[in-house]
């Protein structure tokens, strides 16, 4: 039966569709790890609330057209821009660039973020700081949507 | 004569579109179409993160509280919309299929109009299904490969969009595999051969992109360009044909083909030279395998050279010669943005437009070359074979242009509106603070020094007149004072200055911000866009079925070497003129 054929060869489509699809989805969307980097404190909202109010530099990771879109208020910007390394712990910091010149001082306490979750941007900020000798490196994973999430000041 | 043939193939294929419907809905498949739809998803992911964040901190505060967790719903994302629209498609059409299918089975066909329709379904249903598997996998899978072989630096450029390997093209290759692998089976014939009138149902949909405002822009140049190359290819045909001794009907024929508009053209002009059947198919076979080559070609010689999609329409519409590659073509230089295939629908709908005067000159010349020819009336001839899906490509643009789809201003149905700028889109604070930081900047005397040179480098002009950094700081400085984009002109020149090398990051994503807030995309032409891509893309998998062996091998001979001849020369002189003349005007 040649429609028969027919059919089976869009079956076979449909199931190549499919194996490619899941073989490729497995890995395209990863997460940051759950804990802080060698030499990083995780902090959460209100520990970054503490911080700001004893004069931490909160820095925001995300691309300057974020920030200006709104961010933690009284933060700063210093993207994490471009950003072409792989999204893994693992990742290769000379792809990338980081503006550091912004904070000149290496004692001074820093509280890095972006968005929560599939955001690397602020996991390798802080990475890039711990490793260049920054000593009071935080980073507050759950970002932008947290904050928003709890009401809190934005600019 | 009985057209109904009875297969279970309607029902299978009925049965197939409603299992990826339910697959769909109940998120099964969700993994795939996170890596077929890349863009929507990490859309997905954002309102996912924004909804997750929400969810824990209201839940931590109801636990505080002594409260049970509270309960909320995720917003719809792109993602979801997108699987949602091929669930709907899907199970419409799955579902139609399956009650057709059955009925087919079971009813005993009777001579008439209701066997005639009922004979088309499968055949329709066919090609929407390889529709369905090459737009909603195939193109993205290539897309995919494509970026993922470039960035893992195997190749410097991505093959997919430099070879074209989208779904239109996907689609007439696709078609050519079925045709000539597996034959098109009996069931589906009479669907198959509908093809053609949705193609031209899309090229009269595609008039509803269309505004007077711009067509005036391009209007003067695409007649110019278009007599030039239109009368002087049919002259060229007629000519060779003569000293190649070819009969006169055959070069009449062929010289309407390769001038005009193809396919349309040549059975129009047919009846003027009283064309022999064979004849108009060895035209036919001629401007298909030219034009299948041209479709292949074009856009990749276009990206090489770096054309703008002005220039690319400008010159597929006036180099290919068949109104359905011409729109494969400018569909594969550009599949996600319309606007190439506009201006090559403009210039080719020009080309049409021409078919009147080169009938009459056909008629005149084979009149005169071959005496006893009986008498053909001309008026007659052009009222009966002019095509009709332009008339209604006409009248959608003449609805267009006075603003029934979106204001009358529009281009393809994305229009510049400063009333209509949402409040939550206005500038904010420090978004309007850092614009000032730089307007202050920028005044200052070693500003406004390299502001003039940098507008004065790039050609920044305004009405006729370079613009002045006195100019762009008016403009700047309106956009602080509104906390919006006020005039088009004002959203064009800081678009350009916020360009400009040491612009400060945050303000040129303000001026970005502002410039897309008042741009507006009107919802009704944006529906237009997605059917008009549905009926191309299932137009032209039915393209690609007919392009058989059979019809390649029946465009060799003589008509090939004067067909290939002049439409090289067609291509290759309206590249030149294209890439001399034509700029962008957007």
């Amino acid at each position: 039966m040649k429609s028969i054929k027919q059919l089976f060869f869009a079956l076979i489509t449909f199931g190549f569709m499919a194996a490619t699809g899941s073989s490729y989805a497995a890995d395209a969307h990863p997460e940051t790890p759950t804990a802080a980097p060698a030499g990083v404190k995780l902090v959460d909202a209100k520990q970054v609330q503490e911080l700001q109010a004893k004069g931490a530099t909160v820095v925001d990771t995300r691309k300057a057209s974020e920030f200006g879109e709104g961010s933690i208020k009284g933060s700063i910007s210093v993207p994490y821009d471009p950003e072409k390394s792989a999204k893994a712990a693992d990742f290769d910091a000379t792809q990338d660039k980081f503006d550091m010149s912004k904070l000149s001082d290496k004692n001074a306490v820093i509280v890095v973020f972006c968005n929560s979750g599939t955001c690397f941007k602020s996991y390798k900020a802080a990475v890039v700081l711990a490793k260049n000798g920054y000593k009071n490196v935080n980073w507050y994973r759950d970002g932008v949507p947290d904050w928003k999430a709890r009401k809190l000041p934005m600019e | 004569m009985i057209y109904t043939i009875k297969s279970p193939a309607l029902l299978i294929i009925g049965i197939l579109m409603l299992v990826w419907g339910g697959l769909n809905k109940s998120g099964t498949v969700d993994d795939m179409q996170s890596y077929l739809q890349k863009s929507s998803y990490s859309d997905h992911m954002k309102v996912k993160e924004k909804y997750d964040a929400e969810l824990r901190v209201a839940t931590e505060m109801a636990t505080a509280e002594g409260k049970p967790a509270p309960e909320i719903k995720m917003p719809a994302s792109k993602f979801d919309q997108a699987k949602a629209e091929q669930a709907k498609l899907s199970n419409y059409f799955g579902g139609a299929f399956v009650i057709i299918g059955l009925f087919t089975l079971v009813w005993t066909p009777k001579h008439g109009n209701l066997d005639y329709f009922v004979s088309v379904v499968p055949g329709v249903a066919y090609i929407l299904l390889i529709a369905f598997i090459v737009r909603w996998g195939l193109d993205p899978i290539f897309a995919n490969w494509g970026k993922a072989v470039k960035e893992a630096g195997i190749l410097s450029w991505d093959f997919a969009h430099i070879m074209n390997l989208n779904y239109v093209v996907l689609g007439i290759v696709i078609g050519m595999i079925v045709v000539n692998v597996f034959k098109i089976p009996a069931w589906a014939g009479n669907g198959v051969r509908t093809a053609r009138f949705f193609l031209k149902s899309g090229v009269i949909l595609l008039g509803t992109l269309y505004s007077a405002a711009e067509l005036a822009q391009l209007g003067g140049l695409s007649v110019i360009m278009i007599g030039i190359f239109v009368l002087g290819s049919v002259g060229i045909v007629l000519f060779m044909g003569k000293r190649m001794g070819i009969p006169n009907s055959m070069t009449a024929v062929l010289s309407a083909g390769m001038g005009v508009c193809g396919v349309s053209a040549t059975v129009a002009a047919s009846p003027v030279v009283q064309a022999k059947a064979e004849e108009i198919a060895y035209t036919i076979g001629t401007i298909l395998i030219f034009g299948v080559g041209c479709m292949f070609l074009f856009p990749t010689v276009g990206h090489i050279l770096n054309m703008g999609p002005v220039q690319f329409g400008a010159w597929a519409g006036t180099g290919i010669l068949n109104s359905a590659q011409v729109a494969g073509a400018a569909l594969a230089f550009d599949p996600h943005n319309i606007e190439t295939l506009k201006v090559a629908e403009i210039f080719n709908i020009t080309r049409v437009l021409f078919l009147p005067i080169i009938v009459l000159w056909l008629a005149a010349w084979y009149v005169k070359h071959e005496q006893g020819a009986a008498k053909v009336n001309l008026a007659q001839v052009v009222i009966a074979k002019f095509p009709v899906f332009v008339l209604g490509f006409i009248a959608m643009f003449a609805l267009s242009s006075i603003g029934t789809f979106a204001p009358a201003g529009h281009y393809q149905g994305k229009y510049f509106s400063s009333a209509e700028v949402k409040e939550d889109k206005l500038l904010k604070d420090k978004e309007a603070r850092a614009l000032d930081g730089e307007l202050t900047r920028l005044r200052g005397a070693e500003g406004t020094q390299a502001l003039g040179k940098y507008l004065a480098e790039k050609n920044v002009v305004l009405e006729g007149h370079k613009v002045t950094a006195d100019e762009a700081n008016q403009a700047l400085s309106d956009l602080i004072t509104n906390k919006k984009m006020t005039t088009r002109q004002q959203s064009n020149i800081l678009k350009s200055v916020a360009k400009m090398g040491g612009f400060d990051a945050v303000a040129k994503g303000s001026v970005e911000k502002a410039e897309k807030a008042a741009t507006h995309d009107s919802k009704t032409i944006k529906e237009y866009r997605n059917w008009i891509a549905w009926l191309f893309a299932f137009g032209l998998i039915g393209l690609g079925m007919q392009i058989t062996g059979k019809a390649l091998k029946q465009a060799g001979g003589a008509p090939l070497i004067i067909g290939g001849v002049v439409g090289t020369l067609k291509a290759v002189g309206s590249l030149i003129v294209v890439l001399l003349f034509v700029k962008e005007f957007i």
